[in-house]
């Protein structure tokens, strides 16, 4: 949260989270090596290296999209929302790779002085753009773009091209991944420049079909490409419909300016009920024998507030923990995170919630529930 | 989310839908046939100067210098042609290596240049140029094994084996070798 900047505020979690990332990339390119060795004697080796990243990163990615849409169709996903972007980020380096290759020489040479040996792979290697551009007299880069140009051919279109596109948008993802970044860009800017990872993906899909797929004809990769297309594509139109749909059912104010939004009893202690009205999302909690109503809206990544739960007397954000006190929608001290307040009242169970918002951070009164 | 970045990560998605399974079935349908490798291109590779026969060499040594190590046979084929065949024994990191052959001793910078980019030639090899009366053989690639026709007035001359990128207006390495004769 906004306190004493910290670059990165590690904790247990984290650490067990990106420890499991990254033996889950180690293994799947060591287990992509051998599988493919073992198939095939004349293989073209540097060419199944640069495609070990290649589609480690292809992998991460549809993991990477699966977790949000998930995440909104079942709470128990939420723990892998936490540092997804951590995700992103390795993604990025994964594609990287596989495009420029990497050179761990140091960690050879310190290994060498105590008298091991490591193996050049996965440490030194070509990538792709080095292996396929790098032995003509055309600088690579230039080769890239000018060594296919069916640019206005469907099948030969120069698959690289979309990769690089894609790969550019990953780039601006890692670099402003950071809360930094978040921070001064405001999250619905963030969030606005993050959502280019579909169109990287749509990308990515076309750099595997007209690439990869051109040469390796085996059913199971072009299968599982598909498989892969349908699940990221199912899932996120199941997911953004229903959010829609809940959207569309936005509730009308009374002509006293006031919106009901259901009974006391529809909402269990210490959680929340999330209606629509005023172009926004409200969530009213009810907590301590009292009802408080703030925007829906966490300021960290608009993450849904009314999807968490109050904990220590604070509104929990289900994202990534960042908290607001219920009656003045104030992050506790030494915090500053504010979000707009509503003003409730009830009648009888009814809940009452003003139209319009009170700017962010403004105390509110609670209603309080008497029993009947 | 707000309520606007909801829309667009809907519609986003409905695009998705609609553009990428178009895109994977054009892809997979529209495959070009790849061509499969038979008898017809051996001729092809007789061109290229690969050895898809085995001889029996009357020569062989190994010659290495400047990183680049070759294996190097002298033989004679049916015909009765004398053959000089080279197999690098790692692949050559360079683009497009011709092979020349020069007479006499270790060519230097006092003879006539072919390129003027003799001065990026690898450690060894800096500075040195090749005459214009070095014989091109042919090329090599990785660690193929090509089959080079030695001209009979070159045969049985002590001289000088020259590897250079014209990829990369190299001089890759120089290497002495005697040629027996037949």
């Amino acid at each position: 949260m906004g306190v004493g900047y910290q670059s990165i505020q590690w904790n247990r979690q984290k650490i067990i989270y990106d420890a499991i990332l990254f033996i889950t990339v180690g293994l799947y390119i060591w287990g992509f090596m051998a599988v493919t060795q073992h198939m095939g004697s004349d293989l073209d080796i540097r060419g199944v290296r640069i495609r070990a990243y290649g589609s480690a990163a292809f992998v991460l990615l549809h993991v990477i999209l699966s977790i949000g849409p998930l995440s909104r169709l079942n709470p128990k996903f939420l723990p892998l929302l936490f540092n997804r972007r951590h995700m992103g980020v390795t993604m990025f380096f994964l594609a990287l790779i596989h495009v420029a290759g990497l050179r761990l020489t140091m960690l050879r040479d310190a290994v060498s002085v105590v008298g091991a040996t490591l193996p050049r792979f996965p440490w030194e290697f070509d990538g792709a753009l080095t292996w396929y551009h790098d032995f003509g007299n055309l600088d690579p880069l230039v080769s890239l773009f000018v060594g296919n140009s069916h640019y206005d051919n469907f099948i030969r279109f120069p698959f690289e091209f979309l990769g690089v596109i894609a790969l550019i948008i990953l780039f601006l993802m890692a670099v402003t991944s950071h809360d930094f970044w978040l921070a001064n860009l405001t999250a619905p800017i963030w969030k606005g420049l993050h959502m280019g990872v579909y169109l990287a993906y749509g990308l990515l899909v076309g750099h595997v079909v007209l690439g990869a797929l051109q040469t390796n004809r085996h059913p199971v990769l072009t299968i599982a490409v598909f498989i892969g297309l349908v699940w990221i594509v199912g899932v996120h139109l199941i997911a953004g419909g229903r959010e829609l749909r809940r959207d569309g059912d936005a509730l009308k104010p009374t002509p006293s300016g006031y919106v009901h939004v259901g009974q006391v009893s529809d909402i269990p202690e210490n959680r929340a009920k999330v209606v629509t009205f005023a172009g926004e999302r409200v969530a009213i909690f009810k907590y301590d024998g009292k009802i408080s109503a703030v925007s829906n809206v966490c300021q960290h990544q608009n993450g849904p507030l009314g999807e968490g739960k109050i904990v220590d007397g604070c509104i929990t954000c289900p994202w990534h923990g960042y908290q607001y006190l219920p009656e003045s929608g104030a992050s506790p001290p030494p915090f500053h995170e504010k979000i707009p307040t509503f003003e409730v009242k009830l009648k009888g169970d009814r809940i009452l919630v003003y139209k319009t918002p009170n700017p962010p951070g403004t105390p509110v009164t609670p209603a309080v529930i008497t029993e009947a | 989310m707000i309520l606007s970045r909801r829309k667009i990560h809907y519609y986003a998605s409905v695009a998705l839908a609609c553009t990428l399974p178009i895109l994977f079935l054009l892809g997979i349908l529209c495959r070009p046939p790849i061509p499969i490798v038979d008898e017809s291109a051996d001729k092809l590779f007789a061109i290229a100067n690969f050895s898809t026969t085995p001889l029996t060499p009357e020569q062989s040594e190994t010659l290495s210098g400047g990183g680049t190590q070759i294996q190097v046979d002298i033989a004679t084929t049916a015909n009765g042609a004398t053959v000089l065949e080279i197999q690098p024994v790692q692949a050559i990191q360079f683009s497009d290596v011709l092979v020349y052959w020069q007479a006499g001793d270790r060519p230097t910078e006092t003879e006539s240049a072919e390129t003027e980019s003799a001065e990026t030639a690898s450690t060894d090899t800096d500075a040195l140029i090749i005459a214009d009366t070095a014989v091109l053989l042919g090329q090599l690639s990785g660690t193929s094994r090509r089959r080079f026709s030695l001209p009979p007035d070159i045969q049985g001359q002590d001289g000088n084996l020259i590897l250079y990128s014209r990829g990369r207006n190299t001089l890759i390495v120089i290497l002495p070798l005697t040629l027996s004769a037949n």
